[in-house]
């Protein structure tokens, strides 16, 4: 006999119909509950999106709403004449015109103005150089000049100097530390250094042939070029820079910087091709360096200051005269004055020349290429 | 029975021939959830969910060689998934003097009905005690397994084993009277 297990496994249904219809039934009802997911999904998302817009438009400035213009497309047209459209047009042109002239000729005067001014700053600039090389003569002179001072007028440093030619030669090399402990004149240490050859002290000899005792000028002027070209997409901007600065201490630096740069736009016209976008700016800058790390050769720089800066701009702007078009140059000039911040880090070439860059974070991160002298 | 690429292309297009899968399944898969549910409309409805199951899966397949296994998988799956919700956590306890009977006379008994009593007979019982009774006579389920699958401990499935076993002597003790 069968077992009653493989009785249940292996009995044979049989279909009917009825339940057929409640599949299609069943599979409808899904497909419906998937598709009403979905459109609540998205009810809901444009409901936020409806709020969110709602929420903006009503807590905006009313001037930004259209609701002047809505106004003006429901009033009536009135019946005006091809002629007056046209005169209208004319003067309107007309104004334009002489608006954009006058504009022209208190901009060009403003402009004359600006450049005298540049210039006579440019010749202050030269006049502190050359009382800089003339103070430089006058150090030199003075150096020269102690060199040939009679110490007959001194007398401290004449008795010294006796003292220094009386001094037993067994102790002659203690004293001459104690003397050349403090700082002397010239004349002292070439006393001193006489002695010592006369000594005829093996270790000494040295000192017969050069003078030992150079003085090391300080170096406290710098003076800076700087470059920077940039090509984007719409523009591209040249910048030059130059700077001159004088060390107040191993901290502070105090100087004086002139950027130039211009910003030309990118662009090919089929007419008056010459007349295109640019920012030309030139700008003065006083500032206090603060020479914050030095590791090795490199050093980091802060420079906090004011700045004066004279904008000119240059727009391209069009008109349609008589069916013809008239391109010529919108130009607006104006000055400002702000607090200045820029960082630098440098790497010292050598002795007199140091290499690095330069940011004035204007307009792009890229810094400038900046290259100073030291005399 | 194979399903190649060409009859599940067609499977997938025609309705008649979608029926007639359907009727193919239900004469050889339609006994599953008919041991493991007392009324066939709910075994209907558990088989259609798990059809729909059967053909969203085909429709990612591009052949299938034992169609009749991999359904019943599917289907036996379904099923076991519903009972899962529907059957709840009742604990019981195997009192010492509740002996469990012998196991050769309810499957003797149970051998001599038909194929149709037998369904009737076990569909008789109470939702739970089917489940059980299923899994563990029909299915070989051990009960440590039955505890995992319907989410019930393994003193309850042994409960309603033994209690499944009561019924069903005493609902064959009337058929023999008839």
């Amino acid at each position: 006999m069968e077992d009653f297990r493989s009785k249940i496994k292996n009995h044979k249904a049989v279909p009917n119909n009825e339940s057929w219809e409640r599949l299609l039934i069943t599979k409808e009802k899904k497909a419906l509950v998937k598709a009403k997911s979905i459109l609540t999904f998205f009810f809901m998302a444009n409901l936020v999106c409806l709020s969110f817009f709602g929420y903006n438009y009503f807590t905006s400035d009313p001037s930004n709403k259209l609701s002047s213009d809505y106004n003006n497309i429901n009033q009536p047209i009135k019946n005006i004449d091809d002629q007056e459209i046209q005169n209208k047009e004319i003067q309107n042109n007309k104004l334009l015109i002489q608006e954009y002239l006058s504009k022209n000729e208190s901009a060009n005067t403003e402009i004359l103005e600006l450049k005298n001014q540049i210039f006579s700053l440019q010749n202050s600039i030269l006049k502190k150089n050359k009382e800089n090389d003339y103070l430089k003569n006058e150090l030199s002179n003075i150096e020269n000049q102690e060199d040939n001072i009679d110490f007959g007028n001194n007398k401290h440093e004449t008795t010294l100097a006796q003292n220094i030619q009386n001094i037993p030669s067994e102790n002659l090399l203690d004293n001459e530390i104690k003397v050349l402990r403090r700082p002397r004149s010239l004349q002292t240490y070439r006393n001193v250094q006489t002695k010592l050859v006369h000594n005829k002290a093996p270790s000494l000899k040295i000192f017969n042939h050069y003078n030992a005792f150079n003085i090391i000028k300080p170096k406290n002027w710098y003076v800076g070029i700087g470059t920077k070209r940039t090509f984007g997409i719409n523009d591209r901007q040249i910048k030059y820079t130059i700077s001159l600065q004088r060390k107040l201490n191993k901290f502070f630096d105090l100087g004086l910087r002139y950027n130039y740069s211009n910003v030309i736009e990118r662009a090919t016209f089929s007419e008056s091709n010459d007349i295109r976008d640019f920012w030309k700016i030139k700008k003065v800058n006083l500032f206090v360096r603060c020479n914050a790390l030095s590791w090795r050769n490199f050093n980091f720089y802060i420079d906090n200051g004011m700045e004066y800066s004279l904008y000119n701009v240059q727009e391209r702007n069009s008109l349609l005269i008589d069916n013809e078009l008239i391109v010529f140059p919108e130009t607006r000039i104006w000055d400002r004055i702000d607090y200045k911040f820029s960082l630098g880090l440098v790497y010292d070439l050598n002795k007199n020349f140091t290499f690095g860059i330069h940011s004035d974070f204007e307009g792009d991160v890229l810094p400038d290429l900046v290259l100073y002298y030291s005399f | 029975m194979i399903l190649d690429k060409h009859t599940i292309q067609k499977l997938r297009k025609d309705r008649v021939v979608q029926k007639q899968f359907y009727n193919y399944l239900y004469e050889n898969l339609f006994h599953i959830p008919n041991r493991y549910y007392k009324t066939k409309f709910l075994a209907e409805e558990i088989f259609n969910d798990a059809f729909i199951k059967i053909f969203n899966s085909i429709e990612k397949e591009k052949e299938i060689v034992n169609v009749l296994g991999w359904c019943s998988k599917i289907m036996f799956n379904t099923t076991i998934d519903s009972l899962r919700k529907e059957i709840k956590q009742k604990e019981r306890f195997i009192f010492p003097e509740e002996l469990p009977v012998t196991e050769s006379s309810l499957s003797n008994a149970l051998d001599h009905l038909s194929s149709e009593e037998l369904f009737k007979c076990i569909q008789s019982l109470p939702q739970d005690q089917l489940a059980v009774f299923s899994l563990f006579e029909i299915d070989g389920y051990s009960h440590n397994e039955i505890s995992s699958m319907i989410n019930i401990s393994v003193s309850n499935s042994r409960y309603l084993l033994h209690r499944a076993k009561k019924e069903l002597r005493v609902k064959l003790q009337t058929f023999k009277i008839k």
